[in-house]
C-alpha cells in the first residue's frame, strides 16, 4: 500500500477532503463540491476512451443518462433499495457500452465522433418521447434519497461525503487498471493500432472492454446524480453536457487520470466564482476552453510534467512533423 | 398531401443543404470537423437582423449582413481553431470551436436576449396554389436562393483556379503546398464561404419559421452534419444531395408516421451510413494505410 500511495499522490488527496466540514458549513459549497464529483468520474471514464484509447466518443452523456434513467427506474418502478439500484444501472450501462462498442469498432477519428454524437441526440430523443417510460420532456421526479442500511444521505454535506467515497474508489480501480500491462496496450492502440497488433495486442478485445468499463462508471455517476438531485429530465443529457466532459478531459490532460480531477473540479468552481458576474458566466467558460486547448495543448497534466514548455513548443512544434517548410528549416 | 410534403422537404433540405455545404468543405480540406458552424449561422441570422437596423425593411440589406457577418465569424473560427493545429492532434480544433460554440451563444444572449424574436415585418412575396399545394413566394425564394448559390459554388469548384486550388488542397494538402498553392489562403476561403452559405441558411430559416432565438443552430446544425455524412462527408455535390434527401425523408416520416420521431430518423440514418457506408453516397473510401 505505501508503494501505491507514492505512485498516486490523489489517493491520498481525496480522502483528506473529508475533514472540509470540520472548517465549512455552507450546503451551497458542498453541492458545488458533489456536483464536481461526479464530473470527476465522468471526465476519468471518458478519458479512458479519448485519452487512454483514442477513441473520439462525443456522446459521453449517453451513458451518463441511461445510468440515471436506469437507476431512477429501478427505484421508482421495481422498488429497489440504492445500493442495488446503483450497481444494477452500472451493468446495465456497461452493457448498453459493449453494444455500443462493436459498431464503434468499425469508426474512427472524426467518424467515430460524428456518430457518437449522433447516438447521443438519439438517446435523449428516446427519453424525450417515451412518455410511458421516462415521463417525456417533464422527466422524473421524486427519485428516493440513498438508504444506506445504515445511514440515509440527506444533507448536500452527506452526498459530500459519500461523493469522496465514489471518487476515490473510481479512481482507485480505474488506476490500478490503467497501471501496467493494459494502461501501455490502451497507449499503443491510440499511438498506431497497426503496431500495436503486429505486437499482440488484441485490438478488439481492449476496445469493447474499454467502452464497457467507460460506460458502467458513467452509468454509476449518472445514478448518484439521479439520487442526488431526485429529479431527472432529457436535458441534463444533451449534447452540451458531453461537450463539456469532454472541455474537463481536455483541461486535465488527455490520457491522465489526476487531470481529470483537476479538470471537472476547475469547470465546475470557475463559473461560480464568476457567479456575481451571472450573465458572463458562460461567455467566461467558453473563453476559458478556447484559451486552454490553444495554449496547453497537453492539458494541466501536460504542463506539470513540462512546465513553460508549451513556450518552447508553439516554435518548435513536435506535433507537426509534416510541415515541409518547418523540415527545411531543421 | 405528398406533394406538400415533397416541397416542404425541399424547403428543409434547402436549409440544411446551406449549412452542409460548409461542413464539408472543411471536413474535406482539413480532415477535421467544426462544432461552431451552427453557432456562425445562428449569428449570421441575428447580424442580418442588425443590417435591418441600419437599412430598415430592406430584405436584401438583412440577406447581406447575414451572409457577411457569418463569413466573418467564419474566418475568425479558422483564425482562432485551425490555423494554429494545422495538421496537428486531429481533435483540438474541434474543441476550441465547441469553445467557440459556447462564446457565440452567450454573446447573443447577453446582447439580444433569451426570447424568440420574428423577423421584423412581414414578408409577402405572393402565394400560388398549383393543383392542391399551396406556395408561397418566400418558400420559393428560399428554395431558388439555395439552388442557385449552390449552383453557383458548384461551377466555381469545378470550373475556375480557385476550384482547382481547393480540389488540390483537399486530395493532399502537402503536395499542393509543394506545387506552390498557398494553402493557408484556400482554407481561409473555405470558411468565409461556408460560413457565409450557413449565414444566408441562418437568415432564411429565422424569416420562414419567425423565428430567431440563441439556440436556433444547435438541432439544425447536427442535421445538417448528419446530411453531409449521408452525402459523403467531404464532398460538396454529396452534401447537397444528402440535405435534399435528408428534408424530404423528414418529412416523409412527419407526415406519414409519426411527428415525434422525425429527429430519430435523421440521425438513425447518419448512424447507418457511418456502419454501412463510412463514405456517403459520392464519397469514396479511403484505404488504410500503414
Amino acid at each position: 500500500m505505501p508503494g501505491a500511495v507514492r505512485r498516486n499522490p490523489a489517493l491520498v488527496a481525496l480522502p483528506l477532503a473529508a475533514i472540509l466540514p470540520f472548517f465549512v458549513d455552507n450546503n451551497y459549497v458542498f453541492h458545488i463540491l458533489v456536483v464536481a464529483g461526479i464530473y470527476m468520474v465522468l471526465s476519468m471514464s471518458l478519458n479512458l476512451l479519448i485519452g487512454y484509447t483514442g477513441l473520439f466518443s462525443f456522446g459521453h452523456a449517453a451513458f451518463y443518462g441511461t445510468g440515471a434513467y436506469a437507476s431512477a427506474l429501478l427505484s421508482l418502478g421495481c422498488g429497489l433499495p440504492f445500493p442495488a439500484a446503483f450497481l444494477a444501472s452500472g451493468l446495465l450501462t456497461a452493457v448498453f457500452g459493449v453494444t455500443v462498442a462493436f459498431p464503434a469498432l468499425r469508426l474512427k477519428t472524426i467518424f467515430l465522433a460524428i456518430a457518437t454524437l449522433g447516438l447521443n441526440e438519439i438517446v435523449r430523443l428516446f427519453l424525450t418521447n417515451l412518455d410511458d417510460v421516462t415521463g417525456g420532456p417533464a422527466g422524473l421526479p421524486g427519485i428516493p434519497l440513498p438508504d444506506l442500511w445504515l445511514v440515509r444521505l440527506e444533507q448536500p454535506q452527506d452526498f459530500y461525503l459519500a461523493a469522496i467515497v465514489f471518487v476515490t474508489a473510481a479512481y482507485w480501480a480505474l488506476s490500478n487498471l490503467l497501471l501496467k500491462r493494459h494502461g501501455r496496450a490502451l497507449k499503443a492502440i491510440r499511438d498506431d493500432e497497426i503496431a500495436a497488433k503486429a505486437v499482440g495486442v488484441n485490438i478488439t478485445s481492449y476496445k469493447v472492454a474499454v467502452f464497457g468499463i467507460s460506460a458502467f462508471f458513467a452509468g454509476l455517476a449518472g445514478s448518484f446524480f439521479a439520487h442526488y438531485i431526485t429529479y431527472i429530465s432529457p436535458d441534463s443529457f444533451g449534447l452540451s453536457e458531453s461537450f463539456a466532459i469532454i472541455a474537463m478531459v481536455a483541461l486535465g490532460g488527455m490520457g491522465d487520470l489526476r487531470g481529470s480531477l483537476i479538470g471537472a473540479f476547475l469547470l465546475c468552481v470557475i463559473p461560480e466564482v464568476f457567479r456575481s458576474l451571472h450573465d458572463f458566466r458562460e461567455l467566461i467558460y467558453g473563453f476559458t476552453i478556447m484559451l486552454i486547448v490553444r495554449m496547453l495543448p497537453g492539458g494541466i497534466a501536460g504542463w506539470t510534467r513540462n512546465p513553460g514548455g508549451w513556450l518552447r513548443r508553439r516554435r518548435n512544434d513536435d506535433s507537426r512533423p509534416a510541415d515541409p517548410r518547418r523540415e527545411a528549416e531543421s | 398531401m405528398l406533394e406538400q410534403q415533397l416541397l416542404n422537404g425541399m424547403i428543409l433540405g434547402s436549409l440544411y443543404a446551406l449549412l452542409s455545404v460548409g461542413f464539408s468543405l472543411i471536413v474535406g480540406i482539413l480532415k477535421m470537423i467544426t462544432f461552431a458552424h451552427g453557432d456562425v449561422f445562428m449569428a449570421g441570422a441575428f447580424s442580418g437582423l442588425v443590417a435591418l437596423l441600419v437599412f430598415p425593411h430592406s430584405f436584401l440589406a438583412a440577406l447581406a449582413g447575414a451572409v457577411a457577418g457569418a463569413a466573418i465569424l467564419g474566418a475568425i473560427t479558422e483564425w482562432a481553431a485551425f490555423r494554429p493545429f494545422r495538421s496537428g492532434p486531429e481533435m483540438a480544433p474541434a474543441l476550441v470551436t465547441i469553445g467557440f460554440s459556447i462564446v457565440l451563444q452567450a454573446l447573443v444572449l447577453l446582447v439580444a436576449g433569451a426570447d424568440t424574436k420574428p423577423f421584423p415585418f412581414e414578408l409577402d412575396f405572393g402565394r400560388w396554389t398549383v393543383s392542391g399545394i399551396t406556395v408561397s413566394g418566400l418558400e420559393l425564394a428560399t428554395i431558388g436562393t439555395a439552388l442557385a448559390v449552390l449552383a453557383g459554388l458548384g461551377l466555381a469548384i469545378a470550373g475556375t483556379r480557385w476550384g482547382l486550388a481547393l480540389r488540390a488542397t483537399a486530395a493532399h494538402y502537402q503536395a499542393a503546398q509543394i506545387m506552390g498553392i498557398n494553402t493557408d489562403r484556400v482554407v481561409l476561403a473555405a470558411f468565409v464561404l461556408g460560413s457565409g452559405l450557413a449565414g444566408l441558411g441562418g437568415l432564411l430559416f429565422g424569416a420562414y419559421y419567425g423565428a430567431f432565438y440563441p439556440l436556433m443552430g444547435v438541432v439544425i446544425s447536427m442535421k445538417a452534419l448528419a446530411a453531409a455524412t449521408l452525402g459523403g462527408i467531404g464532398n460538396v455535390g454529396g452534401a447537397i444531395i444528402g440535405a435534399y434527401l435528408l428534408g424530404i425523408i423528414e418529412n416523409l416520416v412527419a407526415g406519414y408516421l409519426s411527428a415525434n420521431y422525425r429527429d430519430v430518423i435523421a440521425f438513425a440514418i447518419l448512424i447507418l451510413v457511418l456502419l454501412i457506408r463510412p463514405a456517403g453516397i459520392l464519397g469514396r473510401g479511403e484505404e488504410e494505410k500503414v
